[in-house]
């Protein structure tokens, strides 16, 4: 094949009159062109930097930069959210710059989640640091630091630059060490701040109260400077973190070019399984296509594997005696920094047209921008879709970027959800430094850093008695004077990691070689039971390991490489108990949200118009409809219950209830507004957030084949089992409901629910896979009824359960869509997973997509949608339902 | 406000008792009442700290009085000439505080000190003006580590006096840093056991925790545990106190405490308020910095008779530290004597070349290395370094191939490829000069 040079835009057009390329297509969206908004340098700043920015081409910033800049003269603490390639770093480097040639002894501290982001913004502010011909220090202090040289880091860094690890292990818990740095600190910058959510948020947003308390110790009140991606939540999430007043900037100035979104969705190949055409093969192709166009691309990978096997076809695909496979580079995370920079400026050069990288690297890399993106399968947040997208993305010209989605549930949802993608990001992220054990590993550490006195306050807690009681009375802390001093010879921070609150991983030990025995990897107690007993099969970038022994006590699996035909499938049995209940409330109607085509009338309550509630209030109630099991009352407004009006019964009106936690207002008619009406009232199906107890064990386990998954074998495991303690969400189905259903369908109709409910709940959790666990009782011995349950697989929970507690109808809204919207016939993994087991509930990780053979007989899809029926309220039995649903697909009809 | 962590702590104690694992270990036994009362703090206690002096006559320090400037810089492994290599500068706590005329120790003035208090030389090595230092802590490291016991000692007229500052309480902390501070104004010198990385910083730490900057000095340092290393460590291995005690000084410790054992003892005192638990670490604390004494002493005349210690292995060593001060005659001697047994001749005899070789004495190296392959000592080695003097200092490149070829008869498949770069070289180099 030849290469013939075509500008992305020719691609473009190409393409679309492509046919088979565009039968392929779900969607293609085009986002037009922005040109830039600049402000000028402002007076106050020091003279060198506009000129040295000046001769940099960079003659006026964007308005964003300037208000940054602006907001922090005024005192205030900042987050900047703007697209990938604006210019954020500009929002800080700037300020951080100017302290330091004002005033030499003002210090600023540098937070990268990672290593490798630190490193790589060092030798940017270094270049400008060099351009100011300033003596201005940057050092990068992280674990690779040699010793000899931290002691002149701690001395005379301007700006320190680290990861938030080497903080909380090492600068604050030795900060006597760091005494001329707290005193004078000036700027904390804390960057890529959406990726402290969840566990290591929870950990971040402690180790910050530990910062500032040390600050407020050594006289100093730095100013905080965050910058985030995309999320549905960025100030609240700042706020969370640093916990003070926020200045949020996000007016981007920056200009962009036509950007081109296509979602690409393989086409099926097998109709009744769902199976489509790998997204790994489709994105090698569409790469390839861009190669021989001379488009720069980036394709991103979800495995180091994956991207060695499209580097690998790539590469040949070019291969020629002038060695022109250098145009293709893999990018990844075991790569040296002196490879990363050469393939850097390849691209920039142009001498390299691809590259292939995992997303681990989508953070911050310095290539420059490209003309095409190609994601091999959906990121699992649209953040990243969106930072990994912003690699192709020019200030002039067009961009393109294609979304190739595997045939996991995320991935379809997405491609055939293009609104979701494209409308407000619903991911919030989430963090809970409140957590009990977040809380507490890191209050002692708190006080090993520095006495407690009394009435002191940490964070944004109420009080701290309860704490220092707890730990006085545990000898760790010693009350003398009305002060809390630390007394144990422990060192608290070495036992807390950050981006796990289990604190008690194992370590992976390959013993291939007995002359040297080598770490691989680290695994939570919790997990460790099902992938990781003895003469388990385990995967590690792509070779397989098989498990020799597991010390539990020790807490290490030592494993040996091996080349195997079939994987293992540990059979777990999970229990779950309910500790105790915060909180319960009926699940909220599904008809009263609001899916007009215009927007919700001004006086309906929020809770009622909180979908797509817009700017003009049409006075138009058009879809809310009565599906109450009653008549409707004969004095609800006529727009909602105008579907059956009926013999009017206004004392049964059960589905209807308020529940804001204020008083309903008093132009909402009073059948709704009354909380405490309606004795069906207590028969509806019911939410709780609580505490349980999930106990986990392993037994048995499969050899199952690795191309067929057929059954080899079975061996038996000798394991502990494991307990963990944490938040979780259930709901109920009132008896009533459930007598319709005959237990079996009622079982497989809740496994489905159960299965697609887990898999579409991260979409709005922005939360790893694996921090969230679905389980179900078909009659649950504490609520006594069926019940299904979503838990936090982080001990004490992160916020996760709290989070679908308040979300449960727009997850039940979008579970079924996505089964409706789903190409299979009767049930897939992707939508309701294969039948249940008699008695056995779990989800296992990873199942989806494990071996659609499972599926037996029986349409999980039709079960799944009546029990999800009978959830929502909806009158629909099980005989008519099918006809129901397939009405339903046209998305217009409410369940 | 945490939800519900009144239950959750509630939770915690249940569980403890239920023995289920849903907790940090380290949260076993808590019980809420108990935590309510505890939150209101003990009473005030007294703030000051507690002190005890011990006494002994001089006269039990051998070799003491005798340590000179010399000896000093010996011990801390510095070359004559040299200034303070090492000197602890930590900027942002300087010596603020004007010295005043002092009782007991003297003082000298004149004595050149740079910003931040230390020395820049050392002429002024005064044993008298020494104090000893060594601490009792709570851990090993980090803030959350204090000194509760600092134990001084220094020298006054005929006596050595041990002065131990104890915290009976985290409230005394001040009170104790204040009384070592009012002692470091006197002072000139720290000698320590392993004080210049754990004892003094971790003080300098103390004091910046309690706001007491302005009160530290920081004062040049004799660590004899790297001055100890560099003699005994060949022989012994490890050179802890209680080992040199025993292996060096003849005087080994009965039941003496365990340091490890010195937290925890330490914790169950302000638990219990028994101060029998203290009596074994004020006894430990006190005959480690009258060892501290006793060690400098030994450590002077072992320099003074370097070469003629008992143990050939010590006499090699001393040698090294005499080269490393630039003491290449005393250092030769060493080398010579070490050379003449078999304990320690092949080392010996590779020092002493190298000290011959360094100073250009071709011939005499050469003597050395030659003997070294007569005994097949130090395996291809003297025969490469044989080779390079044929080669570069005597300009006989057929020589040097001769004892290549020779060395490559000995060597160890790793070492072949090296001596075969060398003798092609050589080769090349013969075909050059003379066809």
């Amino acid at each position: 094949m030849g290469v013939w040079f075509v500008t992305v835009e020719q691609w473009i057009a190409e393409k679309r009159r492509d046919a088979s390329f565009m039968s392929s297509v779900d969607h293609w969206h085009t986002l037009p062109a922005r040109p830039a908004r600049t402000s000028p340098y402002p007076q106050t700043l020091d003279a060198r930097i506009p000129v040295s920015l000046t001769a940099r081409g960079i003659g006026a910033p964007y308005t964003h930069q300037r208000a940054a800049w602006d907001a922090l003269e005024r005192g205030e603490h900042i987050v900047v959210v703007t697209p990938t390639a604006s210019g954020k770093t500009m929002c800080y480097n700037v300020p951080v710059l100017d302290a330091a040639l004002k005033r030499p002894e003002s210090r600023a501290l540098y937070l990268f989640p990672t290593k490798a982001l630190g490193s790589d913004q060092v030798a940017s502010l270094y270049e400008l640091i060099q351009a100011l011909g300033a003596d201005i220090k940057t050092y990068t202090y992280d674990g690779d630091t040699p010793a000899s040289a931290r002691r002149a880091i701690r001395e005379a860094g301007h700006i320190v630059v680290t990861n938030p690890d080497m903080l909380h292990a090492n600068i604050l818990p030795s900060h006597t060490k760091w005494m001329k740095l707290f005193e004078n600190l000036r700027y904390i910058v804390i960057d890529e701040l959406h990726t402290y959510r969840g566990v290591f948020g929870s950990n971040m947003a402690n180790v910050i109260r530990r910062l500032k308390r040390l600050c407020a110790f050594y006289g100093s009140k730095p100013q905080f400077v965050c910058c985030s991606a995309t999320i549905a939540n960025p100030l609240e999430l700042a706020r969370t973190l640093i916990e003070e007043n926020i200045t949020i900037i996000n007016d981007n100035g920056a200009p962009q070019g036509v950007r081109h979104v296509v979602f690409y969705n393989p086409p099926i190949i097998n109709r009744q399984l769902g199976i489509r055409k790998g997204a790994v093969n489709e994105s090698k192709r569409i790469a390839a296509d861009l190669l021989h166009a001379n488009v720069s691309t980036i394709v991103f990978a979800r495995s180091r594997l994956h991207v060695e096997v499209i580097t690998h076809a790539l590469k040949r695909l070019v291969a020629d005696p002038l060695g022109g496979s250098g145009k293709v580079r893999g990018y990844r995370s075991g790569y040296l920094p002196s490879e990363r920079r050469a393939i850097e400026q390849g691209l920039r050069a142009g001498t390299v047209k691809t590259v292939v990288s995992t997303n681990a690297l989508e953070l911050g890399m310095d290539i420059g921008s490209l003309e095409a993106c190609v994601l091999c399968g959906y990121p699992g947040t649209i953040a990243s879709l969106w930072q990994q997208a912003g690699r192709a993305g020019r200030r002039v010209g067009a961009s393109l970027t294609v979304l190739v989605a595997s045939s996991s549930p995320l991935d379809q949802y997405i491609v055939s959800h293009p609104e979701y993608f494209f409308g407000q990001s619903p991911e919030q992220a989430l963090v809970q430094p409140d957590n009990f054990h977040v809380l507490v590993n890191h209050f002692k550490c708190a006080a090993y850093e520095l006495p407690f006195y009394q009435g002191e306050r940490y964070g944004d807690l109420d009080s701290t008695d309860e704490l220092l009681g707890h730990l006085t009375d545990n000898h760790f802390l010693r009350a003398v004077n009305g002060r809390w001093h630390w007394m144990s010879e422990e060192f608290p921070s070495a036992e807390v990691h950050l981006r796990s609150a289990g604190d008690e991983n194992f370590l992976i030990v390959d013993v291939t070689k007995p002359e040297r025995h080598r770490v691989i990897g680290e695994m939570d107690r919790f997990t460790v039971p099902m992938l990781l007993h003895e003469h388990a099969i385990y995967m590690h970038e792509a070779q397989q390991y098989q498990v020799e022994k597991l010390d539990f006590p020790n807490k290490k699996a030592f494993v040996r490489a091996v080349d195997a035909d079939y994987y293992t499938d540990a059979d777990v049995s999970t229990s779950l108990r309910v500790l105790d209940v915060f909180e319960t409330s009926p699940l909220r109607v599904a008809s009263l949200l609001w899916e007009g085509d215009c927007d919700p009338p001004p006086n309906l309550p929020l809770e009622i118009g909180t979908k797509e509630r817009g700017t003009a209030g049409a006075g138009r109630v058009a879809s809310l409809l009565w599906e109450g099991d009653c008549d409707p009352p004969p004095n609800l407004p006529l727009e909602i219950g105008t579907k059956e009006r009926g013999t009017a019964d206004a004392e049964r009106v059960a589905s209807l209830l308020w529940e804001g936690d204020c008083d309903p207002p008093p132009n909402l008619p009073l059948e709704i507004g009354s909380k405490e009406r309606g004795t069906a009232g207590a028969d509806v199906p019911e939410r709780a957030l609580g505490e349980a107890l999930v106990t986990s064990m392993v037994t048995v386990f499969k050899k199952m084949k690795l191309d067929t998954h057929e059954n080899l074998g079975f061996g038996y495991i000798d394991l502990p089992e494991t307990q963990m303690q944490t938040t979780a969400c259930w709901i109920t189905l009132p008896q009533s409901r459930a007598e319709r259903f005959e237990r079996d369908d009622l079982q497989n109709g809740m496994n489905g629910l159960a299965h697609i409910l887990r898999n579409i709940s991260p979409l709005y959790l922005m939360c790893a896979r694996q921090d969230i666990a679905v389980h179900y009782h078909v009659r649950d011995p504490f609520t006594q009824k069926p019940t299904i349950f979503l838990y936090d697989t982080i001990p004490g929970g992160v916020g996760l359960s709290d989070r679908i507690y308040t979300l449960l109808d727009t997850l039940f809204d979008h579970a079924r869509d996505a089964i409706i919207s789903c190409g299979c016939d009767r049930g897939c993994p992707s939508c309701v997973g294969p039948a249940a087991g008699m008695e056995r509930s779990p989800i296992p990780f990873g199942a989806a997509g494990h071996s659609p053979a499972k599926v037996q007989g029986g349409d999980m899809k039709r079960r799944t949608l009546d029990v999800l029926a009978a959830w929502r309220g909806s009158e629909s039995g099980t005989g008519q339902s099918a006809a129901q649903f397939g009405a339903a697909g046209n998305g217009s009809t409410l369940l | 406000m945490i939800r519900n962590l009144e239950s959750k702590l509630r939770k915690l104690a249940e569980s403890a008792d239920r023995g289920a694992d849903l907790c940090p270990a380290s949260f076993g036994e808590a019980g809420l009442s108990r935590a309510r009362e505890s939150n209101a703090p003990a009473p005030a206690v007294e703030t000051a700290c507690w002190a005890r002096d011990e006494t002994t006559p001089l006269r039990e320090f051998d070799g003491l009085l005798d340590v000179t400037v010399e000896h000093a810089r010996l011990l801390r492994g510095e070359s004559a000439g040299g200034g303070l290599s090492d000197s602890s500068k930590i900027s942002g706590v300087s010596d603020e505080v004007p010295r005043e005329a002092s009782s007991g120790m003297g003082r000298r003035d004149g004595v050149p000190r740079d910003l931040d208090g230390s020395f820049d030389s050392f002429d002024s090595f005064n044993v008298r003006r020494a104090l000893f230092v060594d601490t009792e802590t709570t851990g090993l490291r980090g803030s959350g580590t204090v000194a509760f016991l600092i134990g001084v000692g220094w020298l006054e007229g005929e006596r050595f006096v041990t002065r131990q500052l104890l915290m009976r309480d985290y409230s005394q902390e001040s009170s104790q840093l204040n009384i070592y501070a009012d002692m470091l104004q006197d002072a000139e010198w720290i000698v320590s056991f392993n004080g210049k990385s754990f004892d003094v910083p971790l003080l300098r730490d103390r004091f910046i925790m309690n706001r007491l900057t302005a009160r530290w000095r920081e004062l040049p340092q004799l660590d004899l545990l790297h001055a100890a290393r560099r003699v005994w460590k060949l022989r012994l291995g490890s050179c802890t106190l209680q080992r040199l005690e025993s292996e060096i000084m003849g005087m080994p410790r009965e039941d003496d405490l365990p340091g490890s054992l010195i937290p925890e003892r330490y914790f169950e005192y302000l638990r219990t308020s028994d101060f029998s638990l203290l009596e074994d670490i004020l006894l430990h604390n006190a005959r480690d910095v009258r060892s501290l004494a006793l060690l400098l002493g030994k450590l002077a005349r072992t320099y003074d008779g370097a070469h003629s210690q008992e143990s050939p292995l010590d006499v090699y060593a001393l040698g090294r530290s005499l080269d490393r001060a630039g003491e290449t005659e005393r250092a030769r001697q060493c080398y010579k004597r070490a050379a003449a047994t078999a304990e320690a001749s092949e080392r010996a005899r590779a020092a002493l070349a190298e000290s011959y070789r360094k100073s250009g004495e071709w011939l005499d190296a050469r003597a050395v290395l030659e003997q070294m392959t007569f005994a097949g000592e130090g395996g291809v080695k003297p025969y490469v370094e044989l080779a390079k003097l044929s080669e570069h200092r005597q300009h006989n490149a057929a020589d040097a191939l001769r004892l290549t070829r020779a060395a490559m008869m000995r060597a160890l498949p790793g070492e072949l490829p090296d001596l075969e770069k060398r003798r092609r070289r050589l080769i090349r180099k013969l075909g050059e000069d003379g066809g």
